[in-house]
């Protein structure tokens, strides 16, 4: 029988994963229906954070209570940057607005980061932590955090209203038609910028809400938005792209090494660890595992 | 006429020059992947930071002579772009970006966790003092500068480019037309790396000292993908104008206060991309060498 410290590694290795697999989600979204990465996605989620924090500090609100407000909110920043930025790029054509995307993502990325310096800066913080304690629930002789728990199944919960959305209602087809085959979809009459607009504010909200998960479980810092975009982008690739069962599954399996890195070598390695996964993937399977494109 | 002007000017000015033509040579050399090869490549920091940390560790821990230490320097940074290529370039676009990225989040992280080898996040501090240094590193900046310009001139006006700005614009036509996609790729990178460890090594040279937050910081990083944007993105003077202007804005403006580095960078990217893509070697108003 295993020591039991691996259920809590595994736990706690599947909970990131989980919230890993809900960033990238949202990343795979925004591109399979533009064909943009935002690579702000990651800053978005730090927003997120500092959102749950203010919530919590300032208003006393539980984080959970935090998502409500988060949700609609970051979805309408997401279609505020949508319309004002990606929007206008679209007209210089597909390709064009691919690779000026690419700037003006980071652009936004670093007007983003800086601000949130400034703000911390003035304020005299450097880590934002929010300390949510509930009591610990007792199962087969093992203490789990219930904090830890409800995040996992609010994930969880929200993972499958997701599904649900995509497969079953229209605008999810028609964001599924655009990510498999965008001719094809735009030919048959599905409005492509007021879908991108919807989208992104979706995936911008999921970010928002990885956040808030986030910043429960660790103190975040400013500047770890391009790295989370990195992991997400890290776990498009594991799991393939263009696959939401891809990103799941990548992300659980990310989140898992990572968790299993930090028992074996320590936190500190965490990233290089990322980076070698990325490699060894690119260079024996490209298409990751579930992708259905090259 | 660069090279008389130390012995005319106070100390600060040289450096100041000296810092210019850093950037520009950074700038000119991440052109060739960015600029014509077309893929924006966010890791070519990581190629600065790696050509300056091993300077770094030859000078101090092997005791090797500064002149080849230097060079090995670019070698090295060459010789790890060559090795990274294999995976990266598998990526294209967007992909391509955010995984170069991991490249100065990996050799961040090595900084910092290596830290028998790097000195960790206090870094390292060359035993040799700055005033000893500035005078040659200046001059060897301004050899490695005209050399990356005339390296660039002519990839840009020979094969090799010509190369490059058929990946860029249709990758699987210019395979068709006999362009080994991944030779070039593989090829220009190393090639953009090489000056970058150069002058990275020359760099923390006349500096004195090296640490994860001055070599690997996302202002220092991504500075040459900003400048070359404003200066205009694979033209050949554009690298040049573009890093001149914006190290002599970061002079006047960020002594005035240490907030708003990066929130000015990402302003400009957003401008320039959406307003100006083309950069200033591309405006019409000033005519300057034209692309297409």
């Amino acid at each position: 029988m295993l020591p039991l410290y691996h259920v809590d590694i595994v736990i706690n290795g599947v909970l990131m994963g989980a919230i890993y697999a809900l960033i990238a989600v949202g990343l795979n979204l925004i591109y399979g229906v533009s064909r943009i990465l935002n690579l702000a996605h990651g800053d978005l989620l730090m927003l997120g954070c500092v959102v749950t924090y203010l919530v919590y500090n300032i208003l006393g609100q539980t984080p959970l209570m935090a998502l409500l407000v988060i949700a609609p909110l970051f979805f309408l920043i997401g279609g505020l940057v949508n319309i004002s930025l990606i929007r206008p790029l679209m007209k210089f054509g597909l390709e064009r607005a691919a690779v000026t995307s690419v700037i003006v993502t980071l652009g936004v990325s670093f007007i983003i980061v800086d601000l949130v310096l400034f703000g911390s800066a003035r304020a005299g913080i450097s880590t934002f932590g929010v300390s949510y304690m509930l009591p610990s629930v007792k199962i087969f002789d093992i203490y789990l955090s219930s904090v830890r728990l409800l995040s996992l199944l609010s994930i969880l919960f929200i993972t499958i209203i997701l599904r649900l959305f995509i497969t079953r209602t229209f605008l999810g087809k028609k964001i599924r038609a655009l990510s498999q085959n965008r001719e094809a979809a735009l030919a048959l009459g599905v409005d492509d910028s007021k879908v991108s607009l919807i989208t992104f504010g979706l995936g911008s909200a999921l970010a928002a809400i990885a956040g808030v998960f986030i910043i429960m479980l660790t103190a975040i810092q400013a500047t770890i938005g391009m790295t989370l975009t990195f992991k997400a982008l890290v776990i498009i690739i594991l799991g393939g792209m263009g696959s939401f069962f891809g990103a799941v599954a990548g992300g659980l399996l990310l989140g898992l090494a990572e968790s299993y890195t930090m028992l074996y070598l320590g936190g500190m390695w965490i990233p290089v660890i990322d980076v070698i996964i990325l490699f060894i993937v690119l260079m024996s399977r490209p298409r990751g595992l579930f992708g259905k494109e090259a | 006429m660069l090279c008389i002007v130390p012995l005319f000017v106070t100390a600060y000015i040289t450096r100041v020059i000296f810092i210019t033509l850093v950037f520009i040579t950074f700038t000119v050399s991440y052109n060739i992947v960015g600029g014509y090869l077309g893929y924006v490549n966010l890791g070519h920091g990581a190629f600065f930071a790696l050509g300056a940390y091993t300077f770094v560790i030859l000078v101090t821990k092997m005791k090797i002579p500064i002149p080849p230490s230097i060079l090995l320097g670019a070698v090295v940074a060459a010789a790890f772009a060559g090795l990274v290529s294999y995976p990266l370039f598998r990526l294209r676009g967007a992909y391509f970006s955010i995984a170069s990225w991991g490249l100065v989040i990996l050799l961040n992280q090595l900084a910092v966790n290596l830290d028998w080898l790097t000195g960790g996040v206090w870094g390292v501090q060359l035993p040799i003092p700055s005033a000893e240094a500035s005078i040659p590193a200046y001059y060897s900046a301004i050899g490695i500068m005209l050399l990356a310009t005339a390296v660039s001139y002519l990839i840009y006006k020979g094969g090799f480019g010509l190369a490059l700005f058929g990946i860029r614009e249709d990758e699987r036509v210019a395979a068709n037309f006999g362009v080994n996609p991944f030779k070039y790729k593989c090829l220009s990178m190393m090639v953009s790396a090489f000056f970058a460890g150069l002058i990275g090594a020359v760099y923390v040279f006349n500096i004195g000292v090296i640490n994860p937050s001055t070599v690997l910081s996302i202002d220092v990083s991504l500075a040459p993908v900003v400048m070359v944007l404003v200066g205009g993105v694979g033209t050949l003077s554009g690298p040049v104008v573009g890093a001149a202007v914006l190290t002599l804005m970061q002079e006047i403006l960020w002594t005035k206060t240490e907030y708003f580095h990066l929130l000015t960078y990402g302003v400009i990217l957003v401008l320039v991309g959406l307003l100006m893509p083309g950069g200033l070697a591309r405006s019409k108003k000033l005519r300057r060498i034209v692309v297409r």
